[in-house]
């Protein structure tokens, strides 16, 4: 193992010492237990008077659900981020990695290499039970999760990217406003943008920004019968992959930038 | 050979400069010692030293590199003045990471985190967690860190601060013993005895200025103490 790899150990078993570890874990345990709750209620309802079969309402509340759930496992990542790095340099704990023959690069990659260990492994826990249980009981295809779930893990790497350069230049409370407002905007402007031409700031950020949640109810649409989500799956995915990379050399680049005082 | 070089080293914070044209050298095998008051400028230079901060202007190499390239910190033992360490990591583990980090073989790395614990007296707490160690203690666990590896350069930023008298005897005994295989010493400290007795070169910096530079007999007077030599240099 070389540096990078030892770095990343200790900054995943750092992102699991920390208080919040025991809280995801508690919230992807409650998720879990909600959908296994949701996906095994009686198999009719009522909708305006009329009684449906659940197995028809199954494809858009999957996906509602899996899209809630993906956007949950994007902010934690966020959150997790938005001083994973920065609290090592405030307390002066990175002098001593950077003294030795670390790239600053290495340093910063593996601190985000230690958020998203845990951010993704909830997120695996999560989403891996929501395809199990949609599959099993709904009759789901379990592709389309798949697939889902690629685009839920690069969300993840864009937003803790993000966060973590962020945090480099604003406080800690300023950080955490910005990911968990950017996150659910984001995917605001993406639930409008699917259904209706929006236009505006709101539109642009649909049409520009890191899409959340568009990548993965792209990924998700075959679960829908006879409803159609505008967008190619495709090309919004290769959007999503693009800001992932672009965020972690944004990020690679301020820590690059940044004065060690300690 | 030249280990670390400041040459006309310039640091400014905003409208506050730190350093304003530092040069010093260090050759291999030297040890030099950095005095200065609060203030003057000593952990400044020795961040630029190590590449965590860029120089407004001048030069900064070590071991005849930038300092932002990582393999000139190869072969560096360093000693923070504020020393960090993870509360919940035991003694021997947070060695084994950093003999990692110092890219010792992976069939030397026990050996030399053993070497480095027996050295400073910290064996028997091997085992235990960093949080529950004593202030001296770190201090020791910091010096074990900074000579892993035999390192041929040793920057140390007030070695011996929250050492009691025997951590401080033993100190000097680590560094002499590191002086004796050859390694160079880059010492910043107030304590004017310690450098006195470990460092064979003094430069003293005032308000981010060299203001005095060279062995001890160059500088002082007849009768002089270093602490008079000190005193006269930042004082005028």
């Amino acid at each position: 193992m070389n540096g990078f790899g030892w770095l990343a150990r200790e900054a995943i078993a750092d992102a699991l010492r920390r208080r919040i570890a025991f809280a995801v874990a508690l919230a992807a345990l409650a998720s879990v237990a909600l959908l296994e709750s949701c996906t095994s209620c009686s198999p009719s309802l009522t909708v305006n008077g009329e009684l449906r079969e659940l197995t028809e309402l199954a494809g858009p509340a999957g996906l509602g659900s899996f899209v809630l759930l993906g956007l949950w496992g994007i902010a934690l990542a966020g959150v997790l981020a938005a001083d994973h790095l920065q609290s090592t340099l405030d307390d002066g704990s990175a002098l001593l990695a950077l003294a030795r023959p670390i790239s600053r690069d290495a340093f910063a990659l593996a601190r985000l290499a230690g958020v998203l260990g845990l951010s993704l492994g909830a997120g695996a826990l999560v989403l891996g039970a929501a395809i199990a249980l949609l599959s099993a009981r709904s009759g789901l295809a379990v592709a389309p999760a798949l697939a889902a779930a690629a685009a839920c893990a690069l969300g993840c790497v864009a937003v803790a990217a993000l966060a973590m350069a962020a945090s480099l230049a604003l406080p800690r409370a300023a950080t955490l406003l910005l990911v968990l407002g950017g996150v659910w905007l984001t995917a605001f402007a993406n639930s409008l943008g699917s259904f209706t031409e929006v236009g505006g700031w709101l539109g642009a950020l649909d049409r520009f920004g890191p899409p959340l949640a568009s990548a993965m109810a792209l990924a998700l649409a075959p679960w829908l019968d006879g409803v159609a989500i505008s967008g190619d799956s495709v090309r919004v995915t290769a959007r999503l992959a693009a800001w992932a990379i672009g965020a972690v050399l944004a990020l690679v680049y301020a820590f690059r930038r940044v004065e060690l005082r300690g | 050979m030249v280990t670390l070089e400041l040459a006309g080293a310039v640091k400014r914070y905003g409208s506050r400069t730190a350093l304003a044209g530092v040069s010093l050298r260090l050759a291999a095998g030297e040890a030099l010692g950095l005095l200065g008051p609060n203030g003057a400028g000593k952990t400044t230079a020795l961040r630029l030293l190590l590449g965590f901060t860029r120089a407004s202007d001048g030069g900064v190499s070590l071991r005849g590199c930038s300092p932002f390239d990582p393999a000139a910190r190869r072969g560096v033992g360093y000693l923070p003045e504020r020393l960090v360490l993870p509360e919940r990591a035991s003694v021997r583990g947070f060695l084994r990471l950093h003999a990692a980090l110092a890219e010792i073989a992976a069939p030397e790395r026990e050996a030399e985190v053993e070497r480095a614990l027996a050295t400073v007296g910290l064996a028997g707490r091997a085992g235990d967690r960093i949080g529950g160690l004593s202030k001296g203690l770190r201090q020791r666990l910091g010096f074990a860190n900074a000579l892993l590896g035999r390192p041929e350069l040793l920057i140390l930023d007030e070695p011996t601060s929250g050492l009691d008298p025997l951590g401080v005897r033993d100190a000097r005994g680590w560094l002499q013993a590191a002086r004796e295989r050859g390694a160079a010493l880059l010492v910043s400290s107030h304590g004017l005895s310690e450098v006195e007795r470990t460092c064979d070169r003094i430069a003293i910096l005032n308000e981010g200025r060299l203001v005095a530079s060279g062995a001890l007999a160059e500088l002082a007077q007849p009768g002089e103490s270093l602490e008079d030599v000190f005193v006269r240099a930042v004082r005028g």
